[in-house]
């Protein structure tokens, strides 16, 4: 490094690392006066300051981490035990040297420092590469800081972790910055809302930093599954690097830039040859394998379908989807059992052999870290895979992820805005746009029992796509313990007595699960006010939302209508006395929307109501509009009708 | 066809179902098992367990059942390992795998800082099937303080043909033990000093997944005369292993000196024993916190009141040990006490003394009934046990010995007492105010100490919103204050806020939202309840009573309730009493329909006249 740079770099420091010390021990009077964050009122712990640096030396990454957490609450103690992982392997790939921690605090106003020993920090080997270093703090009491700093060695260059900005606990201030030598070029790839919208950014002589403050400790959220996609983060890819001539020895400085990340089209054929390799392009072992399957005749479709089910129930799914394949195919077809990456390219064999034109796309699926696809060509962004094929013109998605999935079904988590399509020479993103109208109709037909007295309500719920598919998984979990279908519905303990559960599968042939049961209330005749809500199974008649304020979008994950039909059959002797009242809602931009009908057709009542999520994502903003909305749809969902026995004149 | 009917009767166990209904039900089996253990313990205390088993695994979802996880630690070593994996139809051997092939990984606990527990496994796998799968391994435990316990049918759906087990032992040593469900033989006979016994079931019935496990045979043991370390002891009696593990922890109650005058200092001026005990506690559970460090002997024997001092944590050994240095120093002498912990764990053996422990409490023994001190809780009175550890027996440990006795129920009803005061206010539209106030004693107020001690305000405003008797609370204040008494748990609970939809409107009337919380599961958890809850609600001028309101009064044995509305100007009383007491052993079915039964008595709708609204549906 020459002295010019030297200079820069000793001016540019400060400046990055203005508005917080981020060095041990300098601790502020306003972070000794700190009792809670105004923000995030009651968080046992904050993280005061996070501060990380990153260097590139001798081909290694070095990043220098420094932690400052102050203590608020009894329970906020737990905090005071650190667990830092990291992936040793057998050539340590990750190592973490020169830990160093102190605990600061207040004795009779003064501040008291203690350093910690050896005694203090634990290194856990947790088996297959990975180890855990722990540390302990002592002393640690309401109000105690707790400082510690490590430097972590990655000998890993192409793809660095970068810095994950949120914790389980408020962070108010968090600050990364990473030095680029001049002869490597990465690309940033940068997400989540706080990032976009409020980081602090720098860029100079190679130096980058992002600061963020004051962000809320990420904690579960109902609706929202893959909240790790929406963490706030920034993680760097090698896009090209300066080699010397002729040394060959890796990403030495020299005077040629070597692309290293090429364009799509080549990294789609690179994984094209290791499929290749893996032997799950060669047609002749799976035509082998298919001899006693009759695939002759019939459409593509047909012969698609036919080939799905074959390897869906002649092959134990087992292991985790990954783009990367443990077997080749040959071991594929003798042991009988893959992981699902390895099942849908020996699908795709089969439907090749047969000439269909089908290819893998990769995806970066929900809950892997990315809630958009990053527009240059890198592959850790992709963790699965699913096909695109064309069906006698028709383009069609395809899965094998899950065993109980009909034909067509693509796992959830793989329905993402777009994927890569692997297609020699010519591999491209492309959008995913799977559609499917997982709806659910509930017909409900209400009668009193003269006989009996009882109030039956014969209910029907009809479970399409996606619906149904998640009730066929019930289903059979509840078939695997031996529990009877009555469980399909949580016990309530109230009045209404669930009866004659009948399940129809008719998911393969008609995208539909049928659910028929009775809901009964006893000596409902006996009542001369019978007061009962008509829709009975709603999940939407309480309400979801109770929290006061949302840190991630609401994700519904697709689209659906849920119609709810119950017909009244007056008994004799009773007449309609009261009712719900006719209503229709939605919220700003209607991405949600809900109506609710009352019609009197004479012998018949009839209840309609209906939600429409139109629009699956909900950002936070929208969140208190939800709220309200949810509560209006809880409440008339939830409303009663009133029948009253007609007074027989004398 | 002769090889297909073989096939299926070799998957499947026919069973004669016990009840007169004879419900023939077969239970898939995955694999065959013959199994030997021989388990040799020595004179000096240390012990070998070789276990070798031959399987047949029929299909691919019996090959987790050859599956081998080998425990070892400080203390235990795995000694050798083999396997051998042969396909039945060629007869050729497919793996063959030794100790040095077995994967290791430590056991991962969340609460755990540091200890030494690992394993050593191997997984098997086969492409075909059937396939035989022999196993031998031997491990080497330098104590005979815990024994393997035996269980000839290790996995369900799977078929043991037989399955032996043999113990040897120096008979001066001796050996206790308690056989479960075992209908097989036994044999002993002794040689040279050394016992020799065998247990040997062949046929065992197929279990499946949903199999009771108070029927699972099993073969508990426990030594006679035993040593961890350089600590001998006898467990003859509970006696014997509670003066052994005095002797474990003695010496380590050594409190340092700046310590023990600055918790004196504390007591200055204070008599009564419980309010001694009571600062002290307190003091413990605001300056140290839960630590779990375990390594070696170091799970048995408690870290030292000094070490505790130093680094203001330990776990459940260590802060019970300071706390009871703390009370020797204040002259209140208390006992280190050893229970089996967990919110719903089966009660331990009490005619096997032996090491069934997991978890130690204090005892502070009084002239009328101990105080019990849960030292690792930093949110529960002093005298106080939660689930973790009531109602269940416990070994109090003294240095000239020890005996078994049974920790508080809290059964009785001022154990589990609710009470609730609401006024609430509506407005025409339907909306209200309201303003609560709640009591929860005993168990019911643990939730709430909770709730007030680990959540944040998001979380605690959510906690009020999810559990509010009336969905959609939108809580502007609210209060938590913890006022126990003595150790009788007592939470209070103030909030007010704002309720959308508190009625509904239907075409004609006004209906109030059922507003008197519905009754769970969690409300019989204790055996008993006594809940009060009383609402003042003011209505709208326009509002009037629609027919009578309704009136419930309930006076059985164990269940009294009441019900009473009554209304004064626009202010309506409502008032509910529920009084109950459960009988001991309160199956599922029974307990569903209590609830049931509580619920629809008092899910009564309160209405009134809606002269404003004047839709009518639509005809």
């Amino acid at each position: 490094m020459n002295r010019a740079l030297l200079i820069v770099i000793a001016v540019l420091l400060p400046l990055l690392s203005s508005g917080q010390s981020v060095k041990m021990g300098e601790i502020s009077q306003e972070e000794m006066d700190l009792k809670e964050v105004p923000y995030e009122t009651g968080a046992g712990a904050v993280y005061l300051a996070s501060f990380g640096d990153s260097r590139i030396f001798n081909g290694s990454l070095e990043t220098q981490y420094f932690h400052r957490v102050k203590i608020l609450t009894e329970a906020g103690k737990e905090h005071a035990d650190i667990r830092i992982r990291y992936f040793a392997g057998t050539n340590n790939v990750e190592n973490l040297t020169g830990m160093k921690a102190q605990i600061t605090n207040l004795e009779g106003g003064k501040p008291v420092v203690t350093k910690l020993d050896k005694s203090n920090f634990f290194d856990i080997d947790l088996g297959d590469g990975l180890k855990e270093l722990r540390i302990s703090f002592p002393n640690a009491q309401v109000g105690s800081i707790l400082e510690y700093s490590y430097k972590k060695g990655d000998k890993n260059i192409e793809f660095l972790d970068g810095w994950t900005f949120q914790k389980s606990v408020p962070v108010m201030y968090s600050e990364y910055q990473i030095k680029i030598p001049d002869h490597l070029e990465y690309k940033t790839i940068s997400q989540g809302a706080n990032l976009y919208s409020r980081a602090e950014r720098k860029s100079d002589y190679g130096y980058f930093s992002w600061i963020l403050r004051d962000l809320y400790g990420l904690k579960e959220e109902p609706f929202m599954r893959n909240y790790r996609d929406y963490v706030d983060r920034v993680e760097f890819q090698l896009s090209r690097y300066r080699s010397g001539s002729g040394s060959g020895s890796g990403y030495t400085a020299g005077p040629e830039w070597t692309d290293f990340l090429n364009n799509w089209e080549k990294l789609g054929d690179e994984l094209i040859e290791y499929y290749t390799t893996k032997g799950f392009y060669r047609t002749n072992p799976i035509e082998r394998e298919m001899l006693s399957l009759d695939l002759g005749g019939g459409t593509q479709l047909e012969k698609a379908k036919t080939a799905y089910y074959y390897i869906r129930d002649n092959f134990v799914n087992e292991g985790s989807d990954w783009i990367y394949t443990d077997q080749t195919l040959p071991q594929l077809l003798k042991s009988k059992k893959g992981a699902p990456g390895e099942l849908i390219l020996a699908y795709m064999g089969i439907l090749r052999s047969l000439g269909i034109e089908c290819n893998p796309v990769l995806i970066g699926s929900k809950g892997y870290g990315r809630s958009e696809i990053v527009p240059f060509p890198f592959l850790s962004q992709f963790d699965e895979i699913l096909l695109i094929a064309n069906l006698d013109g028709q383009t069609q998605f395809l899965d094998l992820s899950d065993p109980m999935a009909p034909f067509g079904y693509v796992d959830l988590d793989k329905h993402v805005k777009g994927g890569l399509l692997l297609e020699k020479n010519s591999s491209r993103l492309i959008p995913i746009d799977i559609k499917h109208a997982s709806n659910k109709l509930v017909y409900s037909s209400i009668n009193l029992d003269p006989e009996t007295g009882e109030l039956l309500i014969d209910n029907t719920i009809r479970n399409f796509f996606y619906e149904g598919l998640d009730y066929v998984h019930r289903v059979k979990n509840l078939e695997n313990d031996n529990k009877p279908m009555e469980d399909l519905f949580k016990e309530s303990y109230e009045a209404f007595e669930i009866r004659n559960v009948k399940v129809t599968d008719q998911l393969e042939e008609k995208n539909m699960v049928s659910v028929q049961f009775q809901s009964v209330l006893k000596d409902a005749g006996e009542q001369d006010l019978l007061v009962f809500n008509p829709l009975q199974i709603s999940e939407f008649a309480k309400n979801p939302f109770t929290q006061d304020f949302r840190v991630f979008p609401v994700d519904f994950e697709y689209s659906f209508k849920e119609t709810y039909t119950a017909n009244i059959n007056l008994p004799e002797g009773y007449e309609l006395d009261d009712y719900p009242t006719n209503e229709t809602i939605t919220i700003p931009g209607a991405p949600i929307a809900f109506t609710f009908l009352t019609e009197n057709l004479g012998e018949v009542v009839k209840i309609t109501a209906k939600l429409e999520v139109r629009s699956p994502l909900i950002q936070p903003e929208s969140y208190g509009d939800l709220k309200f909305f949810m509560e209006s749809v809880a409440s008339k969902l939830a409303s009663p009708v009133i029948l009253k026995k007609i007074e027989k004149s004398l | 066809m002769l090889a297909f009917l073989l096939g299926f009767l070799w998957f499947t166990e026919s069973f004669v179902a016990d009840d007169t209904s004879k419900i023939l039900q077969e239970i898939p089996y995955y694999s065959i098992l013959s199994q030997n253990q021989t388990l040799t313990v020595n004179p000096d205390f240390t012990y070998t367990l070789v276990v070798e088993s031959t399987l047949t695994v029929n299909t691919s979802d019996g090959i987790d059942h050859a599956y081998s996880r080998l425990f070892y630690d400080k203390l235990n070593e795995v000694k050798s390992f083999e396997v051998e994996v042969t396909d039945i139809l060629t007869g050729k051997s497919i793996k063959k795998a030794r100790l040095k092939d077995m994967g290791d990984a430590a056991y991962y606990s969340s609460s755990t800082v540091f200890d030494d527990n690992r394993y050593k496994y191997f997984e098997v796998s086969a492409a075909k099937f059937p396939v035989e799968v022999k196993i031998k391994s031997e491990v080497f435990s330098k104590t005979n303080f815990f024994l393997p316990k035996w269980t000839p049918i290790p996995n369900y759906h799977q078929k043991v043909t037989e399955s032996s087990f043999t113990v040897r032992f120096p008979t001066e040593l001796g050996l206790k033990y308690k056989e479960l469900n075992l209908k097989g033989n036994k044999t002993q006979d002794e040689e040279l000093g050394i016992t020799s016994i065998t247990w040997t079931e062949k046929d065992l019935p197929v279990q499946p997944k949903d199999f009771d496990s108070d029927e699972d045979p099993k073969l508990l043991l426990a030594p006679v005369k035993f040593a961890l370390d350089t600590y001998v002891g006898e467990m003859e009696s509970w006696s014997g292993l509670a003066s052994w593990q005095s002797e474990l922890n003695k010496g380590r109650d050594v409190l340092p000196g700046d310590f023990r005058e600055k918790i004196l200092r504390l007591l200055e001026g204070v008599n009564d024993p419980y309010e001694k005990i009571k600062i002290l506690y307190t003091y413990l559970q605001k300056n140290f916190r839960y630590v779990s460090i375990q390594l070696g002997i170091g799970g048995w024997q408690t870290m030292t009141a000094a070490d505790v001092v130093k680094y203001s944590y330990g776990d459940c050994k260590g802060l019970t040990n300071l706390m009871k240095a703390m009370l020797e120093a204040a002259g209140i002498p208390s006992n280190y006490t050893l229970v089996y912990a967990g919110a719903k764990a089966d009660d331990i053996e009490v005619d096997l003394p032996s090491n069934q422990f997991n978890h130690v409490i204090l005892q502070v023994p009084t002239p009328t009934q101990p105080i019990w001190l849960e030292c690792t809780s930093n949110l529960l009175p002093a005298g106080y046990l939660g689930d973790f550890t009531r109602d269940r027996h416990v070994l109090v440990t003294k240095p000239d010995g020890g005996y078994l006795t049974k920790t508080p129920a809290y059964v009785s009803e001022e154990w589990n007492e609710i009470r609730s005061q609401s006024k609430v206010v509506i407005d025409p539209q339907g909306n209200a105010k309201i303003d609560t106030k709640q009591q929860f004693f005993g168990n019911f107020a643990t939730e709430i100490l909770y709730v007030k001690g680990n959540l944040d305000e998001r979380q605690q405003r959510d906690y009020l919103n999810r559990n509010s008797s009336v969905s959609g609370l939108i809580v502007e204040g609210y209060q938590f204050d913890i006022v126990n008494k003595d150790s009788l748990p007592v939470a209070e609970l103030a909030f007010d806020g704002f309720l959308q939809k508190f009625s509904q409107a239907t075409a004609k009337r006004i209906i109030l939202r059922p507003f008197l919380g519905k009754l769970g599961p969690d409300h019989l958890a204790n055996k008993s309840l006594k809940q009060v809850d009383e609402y003042e609600i003011q209505l709208p001028e326009a509002w009037q009573p629609d027919g009578n309101f309704p009136h419930v009064s309930m006076d059985e044995e164990n269940l009294t309730g009441l019900l009473e509305i009554t209304m004064e100007g626009d202010i309506l009383r409502v008032r509910r009493e529920i009084s109950l007491k459960i009988p001991e052993k309160l199956e599922k079915s029974e307990e569903t329909a209590l609830l049931k039964k509580i619920n629809t008595t008092f899910d009564r709708t309160i209405l009134f006249s809606n002269t404003t609204i004047t839709q009518s549906p639509n005809e």
